[in-house]
């Protein structure tokens, strides 16, 4: 149910995007997931197939799968998990900040045009999210961001 | 025709994420605080309100903003306790959007609030990844559900500043091991308070009261301030 939800809200930015990029036909979406969510990749894929229309109507979806960081407060060590379990396997403390594996967000799109428009400027504000925020509050540790880094290597894909 | 792969990098809930942005503006300009409040459907929501409202009501003046698919029986049972209250129909939506809630606050006194709370609609899973300009996630399981859920909805849990187990009075006949539900939680979120409550005891709603109370403060202070009540409080870990 919340997978129809989040597919509506990507057509919807995908559909302004292809306008934007004067796209007459999209191709291909990728789009990144962060595990925390629990989005399902195959019932997103599912619920977009419903929910796209117009250019996007003969698109397909490819969902990766990010997972969080987590960094342990009392002895330092960074792991990337694959379970919602934040105890540290160095030292078993529970006590850990979690960084990304939240993701959402559309990296790219494959699609035909008649021309090639000068793509408008990229809105800053796109990427920042829910997640961007809540790091920023817990404000302390000034952490990269892995989801700003451009790093699209330890996706899993679907 | 040519076909071309461009690099987008937008979250998907941009637009909802901007209209966040903007309650959060909103409520900034005015001093208030704003509090989602999620859980399923009976968990204890709005029971939880018709408690804590009036011992809020001692001194300080707080709107809710109630979400629902359909009825305003919710809205009816707060104004009851005396608080101005809007609510919010979705019409089949599974949760409230930044959007829908801007509205609501269009209809709220702001001005002479210094909360606003959101209730938003039961369901463990949908509103937890649509933001809507909160200070401060509160996220509720009852007792009555079984203490497998947060491990189930690891995001609810993970996303709240704060969690309430309600109904703690039914803990027993429920067979709900407390421990193991915090235990769960901590394992998602390591540093949110989490309140177990109860409406057959009055008392058990105090450190909710003073962790909100603690948020509202917050609020009103300068930005970079915000969330320092994040790790006091929690009767669990002392
Ligand atoms: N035993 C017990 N029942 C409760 C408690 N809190 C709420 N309830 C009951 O749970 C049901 C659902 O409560 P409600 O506040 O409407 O839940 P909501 O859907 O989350 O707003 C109602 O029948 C309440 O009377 C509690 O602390 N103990
Ligand atoms: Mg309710
Ligand atoms: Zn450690």
């Amino acid at each position: 149910m919340h997978e129809l939800a989040i597919a509506q809200a990507l057509a919807e930015l995908a559909e302004g995007e292809a306008v934007r990029l004067g796209a007459t036909s999209v191709l291909h979406l990728r789009v990144k997931v962060g595990a925390l969510r629990q989005i399902e990749p195959e019932m997103l894929k599912d619920a977009f197939d419903m929910a796209r229309a117009g250019r996007l109507a003969h698109s397909d979806l490819e969902v990766s799968l990010t997972l969080p960081i987590v960094r342990c407060l009392h002895c330092g060590a960074e792991e990337r998990l694959d379970t919602f379990d934040t105890r540290c396997r160095a030292c078993g403390s529970t006590d850990a900040d979690v960084s990304g594996g939240d993701e959402l967000e559309l990296t790219s799109m494959e699609f035909e045009s008649d021309a090639s428009p000068a793509p408008g400027p990229l809105d800053p504000s796109g990427g920042a999210g829910l997640a961007d925020r809540r790091r920023d509050e817990r404000a302390a540790g000034a952490q990269a961001d892995p989801s700003a880094a451009g790093d699209p290597g330890y996706g899993i894909a679907h | 025709m040519a076909s071309r792969i461009e690099v987008i990098r937008k979250s998907v809930l941009a637009k909802n994420d901007r209209a966040a942005d903007e309650n959060r503006e909103v409520l900034r300009r005015r001093g208030a605080c704003m509090m989602n409040l999620l859980g399923g459907a009976g968990c204890g929501k709005t029971s939880l309100l018709e408690r804590l409202l009036p011992r809020l009501a001692k001194d300080l003046r707080v709107g809710v903003l109630e979400g629902d698919l359909a009825t305003t029986r919710d809205a009816e049972r707060i104004a009851a306790v005396g608080a101005p209250v809007v609510q919010l129909l979705t019409e089949g939506g599974c949760h409230l959007t930044a959007a829908l809630v801007r509205g609501g606050l269009e209809r709220l006194p702001v001005d002479e609030l210094d909360l606003i709370v959101v209730e938003n609609v039961g369901n463990c899973v949908c509103p937890t990844n649509f933001d809507l300009g909160e200070h401060a996630r509160l996220s509720m399981l009852s007792a009555a559900e079984g203490d497998d859920k947060p491990a189930k909805y690891a995001h609810l849990f993970q996303t709240a500043d704060a969690v309430v187990i309600s109904k703690m009075d039914l803990a027993e006949a429920a067979r709900f091991n407390v421990d193991r539900a915090a235990q769960d939680i901590r394992v998602v979120n390591p540093h949110a308070p989490i309140f177990r409550t109860s409406f057959t005891l009055a008392s058990s709603f105090e450190g909710l009261e003073t962790w909100l109370r603690g948020c509202i403060a917050a609020a009103r202070r300068p930005p970079g301030d915000r969330g320092a009540n994040r790790r006091v409080l929690d009767p669990l870990l002392a």
